[in-house]
């Protein structure tokens, strides 16, 4: 069976779910090509013993999350400010981007899309203030739309521990927002004080 | 006029409710928030690149050291000569009949298992 697959259409096939998670993982688009050849490559290796007990995405999923955790590693000896995923490479791309919140959200006014996309990027922020493991399960379960028991999976931890980082993980992200928001609302002259 | 003016229950409620309502609306942005994933630049040729980078596999050589069989092999002669040696004994007492079905039962176990190994596909990988 496996030597009836062609490595190219299996990239094809999962190269959007690797770039977007580790997107959303690493909080930054500094390096996702490389990390994400990295995980091809990883599969590559693991493909002659993988033998369908699971989901080949399941597996794939574990090896994305074991890449962005040596990122992780890496960044914290290098101790880098990390460059937003929603802040541009390029003035260009800028653009496009604009357009596709546009296109994408065709019933708001700009100030509403202006909000959306500021509340977008705070979120995007304390994403990166929660631990590795609670925004690892975040993106899997809302981004990626995985169940506990896939989470569970490709996190080798016990589906009650994923629920406990679920609940902490948001209730984390929804306290930072709040008090993100509420030092936005408060006027320059009370915060001075 | 003193029926329309609200009591100091009626405003705390009225504030509970719209901190609520507050709350619902900021669990559903966060939820959409989350849910709305980034959109990646990928190269068209990235895959094609990807696959192109990617070092030739050595062919898999399985060499089977087949332990287990010489063990299950072994086993298989010792219960035989065990079968044969007791033989004898086996008419003499219930005991003696009853150990003699018990090498039989192993040795019909060890002859399956060495047949379903026997009979189970190899798996290879070419690149």
């Amino acid at each position: 069976m496996a030597n009836e697959l062609n490595f190219e259409q299996i990239v094809r096939d999962h190269q959007e779910m690797v770039f977007r998670t580790l997107l959303r993982l690493n909080g930054s688009r500094e390096h996702v090509e490389d990390l994400a050849q990295d995980v091809f490559l990883r599969l590559y290796r693991a493909l002659p013993a993988f033998r369908g007990e699971a989901l080949l995405t399941t597996y794939l999923y574990r090896i994305v999350v074991n890449v962005a955790q040596d990122e992780w590693k890496r960044r914290r000896r290098v101790e880098r400010p990390l460059v937003s995923i929603s802040s541009p490479v390029s003035s260009n791309e800028d653009s496009d981007i604009d357009w596709e919140d546009r296109l994408a959200h065709p019933g708001l006014d700009a100030e509403q899309q202006l909000s959306e996309k500021q509340f977008q990027q705070s979120v995007e922020l304390q994403l990166q203030h929660l631990s590795d493991v609670e925004r690892t399960v975040l993106v899997l379960y809302h981004q990626e739309e995985r169940s506990y028991e896939q989470i569970a999976d490709a996190l080798k931890m016990p589906m009650g521990t994923v629920r406990t980082h679920l609940h902490r993980g948001r209730k984390k992200l929804r306290e930072g927002i709040q008090q993100q928001q509420t030092v936005v609302r408060r006027p320059a002259w009370q915060s001075t004080r | 006029m003193a029926e329309h003016s609200m009591n100091p229950t009626d405003s705390e409620s009225q504030l509970l409710d719209a901190q609520l309502r507050e709350a619902q609306i900021l669990e559903t942005r966060i939820t959409l928030a989350l849910e709305t994933a980034p959109k990646p630049e990928i190269r068209s040729d990235f895959a094609a690149r990807v696959a192109a980078q990617m070092p030739p596999l050595k062919p898999v050589t399985l060499t089977p050291r087949g332990y287990g069989r010489n063990a299950a092999m072994i086993c298989m002669a010792v219960l035989l000569a065990l079968i044969f040696a007791f033989a004898h004994r086996a008419g003499a007492s219930p005991l003696w009949t009853s150990m003699e079905w018990v090498f039989c039962a192993q040795f019909a176990l060890v002859a399956v298992w060495l047949a379903v190994r026997q009979a189970r596909p190899h798996f290879t990988w070419h690149h």
